[in-house]
């Protein structure tokens, strides 16, 4: 088992080492290795050996253990970001926005028939960073005001019996234990049973407003009101915005409903609990617990998220590399597998889709070219590359020239990469590989895709005639625009090989 | 507040689309509303594929199915494989459609709505198993509450939805639809009916009949197969169905602009292949009866799929024929047509209006077989409205049956078919059931439901599992209709002169008429036993009131005169001017039969009236002389006024009271001997008469059948009540006949007895037998002796 900080690394962390934040969390494993959590991102075969690529994920706490991993930034606790550090925040908005741009190739399939250009519009969109994009929040910011304002006028209430010692007068209700009571006093009539502040045991009805439906809308608007919170911090730059301001009241009108939910000595609903008639049947009612439950689910898919937030960065790469090839000139998508979104993500994974990816006809270049992700049959080059995404490019029209190859990194680490040491690095990876024999094949050039925490970046470098760009990129805003920009320049230089 | 999401399918196979009233903004804003309308992009000669295996195994549809390698060849891997894709318009062709990738092809277009709708040629190819498909795959997919809607009708919803009118709705105005279908074209009539939608009028489309199809090389799968040809021709591509995978097939088929393709062979190169510039038209010009047959129509729409210059090409034809009545519709107008018919669907307006093809049956009724057509002709319905029979055929299981069969015409079916129903078990009794059709139009198959509530179950026919029978309906009606039941003859007792001449046993009748004609003190008693008497079967005046040619002038002027005293002392009792108690005379002039003076019926009448109200007649003394009232109008009654007094009043005491000598003789009497009178009973009157003939059974059961006589008359008498019913009281059809034959089958048992056996018992046996014998016959409706009631009669 080979652990890698980087992809391209020639070599693995020594065995004492553990995968720290600016690591990638790559492992190349033997099939019978065991690797701890894992999954398996490449099975390659070099040498008639199989070699899987296999992606940890980040540990859910500061440290994990199989394979170890220390000093990471635990991920923020939804109503506890006051505690977290900056760094992990920042790490959640931008993972927000990967999983935003990824989300929206879920959208764009709402009509296959202009899938790309849809796609297109809505990344264009996210890189204007004052006007947000819609999001569950903002929808509920929306339709449930209305619904939140008339619950706050109409809270369900139950009358609830207790017994009370109760004056005389006031006494309307009596039953078997109240009687007994009154039974076991002193005295020969009444009266005297109810001794010198003339009350008795009696039952009461006390109105209580603690039933099921309002502990739920009570953990609703808790809930609203942290991720509305939540949403306002990740768009700082949309305070203008018509979706940053009804966000914000709706923020205000949950934080108010609570304070009065808790007045009236409200509980909190546990997550599990089994709606009764009134979640189901009451239109209120029923519209916040839908609500409720929509962002529940967001939060418990948060913890999965965070752990395989290298899993979506790929499928980001890959959108943006496919979206950048629809911009060549003369470029016709010829053959494009089924993309099957899923309606909660696995293991990262948004979206299922059989191989290719996406297969390219460039006229003007005279080239195919297939946008491989994720590879079953990789090839040997590829394997000892540990690129799981590449770019197979062949002239379509002669037959004697072998197809050839761009490799494509995705490494994702919680720290910022360094772009000019990883284009370095990789180059050297890709000379050496140039020196592989008996391949008809050849990997010509590399492309590295990674986050850029805001800052965007690129950098080339070359080596013996493959050069290696390296782009930092962000999946909102300018740092967005950079890096769709950086790869449309880095599709313009001669990658296509030699017509 | 939100629209609910709505959704038009244009599924055709050939270039598929769908309209929807929502899109997904780029901001991920949801747009949805009455006012949007979004159609999605064109799907080229559409597909679904096959992704995963086994368990994972799913189908994909629309543009995603399209750019999909998937069933492309093995020169894209394991996916290449050629099952894993399948065309839509195999799909829709296929004898029984299988839903699921149907379904997808209709996902694959556009999911998520509430309500959608889907076209559907107006041709009598897409068959119920289709739409039944179609309906299926709606429900498996998830797509909403879904519609179907003919083409034609879709493509004036489309015009009716627009915006810019593209034609000025008016009531009554008739519509010619000229529609493009993969056969050639399908022309369709149509008429606006000015409905009430909700809150406003609107304009819905009736649909009469199925379209008229045209059958032409021009039709879709004409045109895809000139492309095809013209691709083959132009280019060397790889072995294999090449050609059939391009979209540039679709695109020239259609009048699209077509580009060049690439191609993947098995072994993984590529073959570009350049489509002409445009696809020649087949030498086949637009039918030319075209214009005539929709000719008087106020507007022709024309649908159509192909664009540009091929459309033209059809178009231009048709102009110069149609003039300014044509109007060329869109591409996209079926999709918009089916949004707008989604939209009135989900509100509860009409859609539009249909007909449905009829479905007969054959019912064997009281008038022999015929056709009963379940569904009423003049019948339009709204669309998703269920049709059920206004008027179920109604028939019977015969007891014993475990099992019973129905024949059933469809309008469009080549032959009717036989149906064989289940009971599971024999009915121990006879079960009315009634058969009725569930249909809603363009909705697949209709329901063919027997109720039996006898039974508390109902039975659905399987027209499917139903046998073919290759005759023509007609036939098969006349099959079923069989042999007219037998009737039995009038009963006629014939005269002779015999009794009227003298002979050695004494005084004939005329010479009784000449002495008595001539006394003061006239021998009623003689003459009325003369004339009651019977020789060699012959009587002295037949039933119908005729004497012997050869009786001389002066005996019949004897007889008048005679008849005029016996009625003058009849009146004088009557009116008290005498206290005689002797009923000779009238029994001398009821024995006239229909020779009696036509008082002697009203009189006869009169009398019943006075018992029936509880007083004294001066002809009845004693309750014995009751016997001669009720017989003697049943001897001389003989209009059918009387008849029908006779019957009411007879049915104004109970039959369970009746006397056999009195009531039942009567009845008896009237039926076998008058034309008229069968012909007045009601079906209750024959039910209360079957239950005194069998009352009398049951009395004389264990007798020694001395009070017998009249029961198997009457039950003769019943008989003729099929001059007005044909198949009553017939065995197997009417469930009086089943009662009638276990009566009669009890007596034949009690005849065979064993005890209690004596002269009198024999005798009767020894007559009633072969009667009883004969009358099972009758009942059969195969009776073999048509004077069975003279037999009776004599008995």
């Amino acid at each position: 088992m080979l652990r890698l900080a980087r992809p391209w690394a020639g070599a693995g962390l020594s065995a004492e080492a553990a995968f720290g934040p600016g690591d990638c969390l790559l492992s190349e494993i033997a099939p019978s290795d065991p690797a701890g959590e894992h999954v398996v991102v490449m099975r390659g075969e070099a040498r008639g050996e199989a070699r899987l690529l296999v992606q940890h994920p980040y540990p859910r706490r500061d440290a994990a253990h199989a394979p170890e991993r220390r000093g990471f930034l635990p991920r923020p606790r939804k109503g506890k970001e006051a505690e977290a550090a900056p760094e992990a925040l920042a790490a959640l908005v931008r993972m927000n926005e990967v999983t935003a741009r990824v989300q929206e190739l879920g959208e764009a399939l709402d009509d296959p028939t202009a899938l790309w250009p849809r796609l297109r519009a809505a990344w264009d969109r996210a890189e204007q960073e004052e006007d947000p994009r819609m999001a569950e929040i903002v929808r509920q910011a929306r339709e449930l005001t209305p619904v939140l304002k008339a619950f706050r006028e109409h809270i369900r209430r139950v009358l609830r019996r207790h017994r009370e010692l109760t004056p005389l007068d006031r006494v309307q209700e009596m039953d078997r234990a109240a009687m007994r009571w009154l039974s076991r006093q002193p005295g020969r009539n009444t009266a005297e049973r109810a001794g010198a502040d003339q009350r008795i045991l009696a039952v009461v009805r006390h109105q209580n407003f603690d039933t099921l439906e309002n502990r739920v809308a009570h953990a609703y608007v808790r809930l609203a009101a942290d991720v509305g919170r939540e949403w306002l911090r990740e768009h700082p730059r949309a305070t203008g915005s018509k979706r940053f301001q009804a966000v914000q009241a709706y923020v205000k009108l949950c934080k108010s409903v609570a304070a009065e939910l808790a007045d009236l000595g409200v509980a909190i609903a546990s997550v599990d609990v089994t709606p009764n008639y009134v979640l189901l049947e009451d239109r209120s009612y029923r519209l916040i617990r839908e609500a409720w439950e929509a962002l529940l689910k967001r939060e418990k898919a948060l913890d999965e998220l965070w752990a395989w937030q290298a899993q979506t960065w790929t499928d980001f790469a890959v959108l943006a590399i496919v979206l950048a090839l629809h911009d060549v000139e003369g470029a016709e998508l010829i053959a494009q597998s089924p993309i099957r979104f899923l309606s909660e993500s696995v293991n990262g994974l948004w979206f299922e889709q059989e191989r290719p990816i996406a297969v390219f006809w460039l006229h003007r270049q005279g080239r195919v070219v297939e946008v491989m992700a994720r590879p079953e049959r990789p090839g040997t080059l590829l394997t000892y590359a540990r690129a799981h995404v590449a770019l197979r490019i062949s002239d379509p029209l002669d037959r004697s020239a072998f197809p050839h190859r761009v490799t494509v990194w995705t490494p994702h680490a919680m720290a910022r990469l360094d772009l000019r040491e990883a284009a370095d690095q990789a180059g050297l990876r890709l000379s050496e590989l140039a020196r592989v024999t008996g391949q008809q094949e050849r990997i010509r050039h590399g492309l590295i895709l990674t986050p850029g925490h805001h800052v965007p970046e690129a950098v080339s470098a070359e080596q013996g005639g493959i050069f290696v760009e390296a782009i930092a990129l962000d999946g909102a805003g300018a740092s967005l625009a950079q890096g769709r920009a950086a790869i449309r320049a880095f599709l313009a230089r001669d990658i296509w090989g030699a017509a | 507040m939100r629209g609910r999401k709505l959704c038009g399918y244009d599924l055709n196979g050939w270039c598929d689309r769908a309209a929807r009233n929502w899109c997904i903004g780029p901001d991920g804003e949801e747009i949805a509303g009455a006012e949007t309308v979004h159609v999605t992009g064109a799907v080229l000669q559409p597909s679904v594929v096959r992704t995963g295996d086994g368990r994972g195994a799913r189908w994909i549809g629309g543009a995603q199915a399209s750019l999909a390698p998937h069933g492309r060849g093995g020169g894209w891997g394991d996916v290449g494989a050629p099952d894993r894709r399948e065309t839509v318009r195999a799909l829709m062709a296929a004898p029984r459609p299988a839903t699921q990738p149907l379904a997808a092809a209709l996902a694959g277009l556009a999911s998520g709505a509430r309500v959608c709708a889907i076209a559907l040629d107006d041709h009598q190819a897409r068959t119920e198993d289709l739409q039944e498909a179609l309906l299926a795959a709606v429900a498996q997919g998830r797509l909403g509450r879904g519609l179907l809607v003919w083409r034609s009708v879709l493509a004036v919803l489309g015009c009716l939805a627009e915006d810019t009118t593209l034609l000025a709705p008016d009531e009554g105005l008739s519509l010619g639809v000229i529609n493009h279908v993969g056969e050639g074209f399908t022309l369709q009539k149509l008429r606006l009916r000015r409905e009430m939608g909700r809150g406003r009028a609107l304009f819905a489309p009736e649909r009469r009949r199925m379209a008229q199809p045209i059958d032409s090389p021009l039709g879709y799968a004409g045109l895809f197969e000139a492309a095809r040809a013209a691709l083959l021709a132009g280019n060397a591509g790889p072995r294999g169905d090449w050609a059939d995978h391009l979209q540039a097939r679709a695109a020239l088929a259609l009048g699209y602009p077509a580009r060049a393709e690439l191609l993947r062979t098995e072994r993984g190169d590529f073959v570009q292949i350049d489509p002409p510039e445009a696809l020649a038209l087949p030498p086949a010009a637009l039918p030319p009866e075209i214009a005539d047959k929709i000719a008087g129509c106020d507007l022709i729409l024309f649908e159509s799929l192909t664009s540009g210059t091929l459309r033209d090409a059809l178009l231009d034809p048709l102009r110069a024929a149609c003039g300014g009545a044509l109007i060329d519709l869109p591409e996209d107008i079926i999709a918009r047509g089916a949004l707008e018919a989604a939209r009135r669907h989900d509100e509860g307006e009409p859609v539009y209006f249909d007909f449905l093809p009829q479905i007969s049956t054959i019912v064997l009724g009281q008038e022999g077989a015929r056709s009963h057509d379940l569904i009423d002709p003049e019948a339009t319905l709204p669309a998703g409205r269920i049709y059920r029979s206004a008027e179920p055929a109604k028939f019977a299981i015969q007891a014993g049956q475990a099992e019973f069969s129905v024949h059933l015409r469809k309008e469009f079916a080549p032959w009717p078919r036989k149906a064989r129903v289940e009971i599971g078990a024999p009915v121990s009794d006879i079960v009315p059931v009634s058969l009725s059709v569930e249909q809603a139009p363009a909705a697949g198959r209709a329901r063919l439901l027997i109720d039996a509530p006898k039974l508390s179950r109902q039975f659905t026919i399987d027209w499917e599992g139903a046998t073919e029978v290759h005759r023509p309906w007609e036939d098969l009606v006349a099959e079923l209709d069989g042999p007219a039941p037998t009737i039995p003859k009038r009963l006629v007792l014939p005269c002779g002169m015999d009794l009227w001449e003298d002979s050695p046993a004494g005084q004939g009748l005329t010479s009784l008429l000449a002495q008595n004609v001539r006394c003061p003190q006239i021998d009623w008693k003689g003459l009325a036993d003369k004339l009651s008497a019977r020789k060699l079967r012959r009587s002295c005046i037949s039933s119908d009131g005729e004497i012997p040619d050869e009786v001389p002038a002066q005996s019949r002027a004897d007889l008048d005169a005679l008849t005029e005293r016996a009625l003058a002392e009849l009146e004088d009792r009557l009116a008290g001017r005498s206290d005689s108690r002797d009923n000779h005379a009238l029994k001398f002039l009821t024995w006239q039969f229909r020779r009696a003076p036509a008082a002697i019926p009203a009189m006869m009448l009169a009398a019943w009236q006075d018992r029936a109200a509880g007083r004294k007649h001066p002809f009845a003394p004693l309750k014995a002389n009751w016997v001669l009232i009720y017989q003697g109008l049943g001897r001389t009654c003989r209009s059918e006024d009387d008849e029908r007094m006779a019957i009411a009043r007879l049915f104004a005491r109970p039959v369970e009271k009746w006397f056999y000598r009195q009531e039942t003789a009567a009845a008896a009497f009237l039926l076998s001997r008058s034309e008229t009178a069968p012909l007045l009973l009601e079906r209750a009157d024959v039910e209360r008469l079957v239950s005194r003939v069998m009352i009398e059974f049951d009395m004389e059961h264990g007798s020694n059948y001395a009070r017998f006589n009249y029961a198997p008359f009457l039950l003769g008498g019943l008989l003729r009540w099929r001059l007005k019913e044909r198949n009553a009281l017939v065995l197997g059809q009417d469930p009086l006949a089943e009662e009638l034959l276990r009566a009669i089958k009890r007596t034949l048992e009690d005849f065979a007895r064993t005890r209690n056996r004596n002269a009198t018992f024999l005798r009767a046996v020894s007559s009633y037998k072969p009667l009883l014998d004969e009358l099972i016959e009758e009942l059969k409706g195969a009776g073999r002796n048509p004077d069975i009631l003279v037999d009776i009669y004599e008995a």
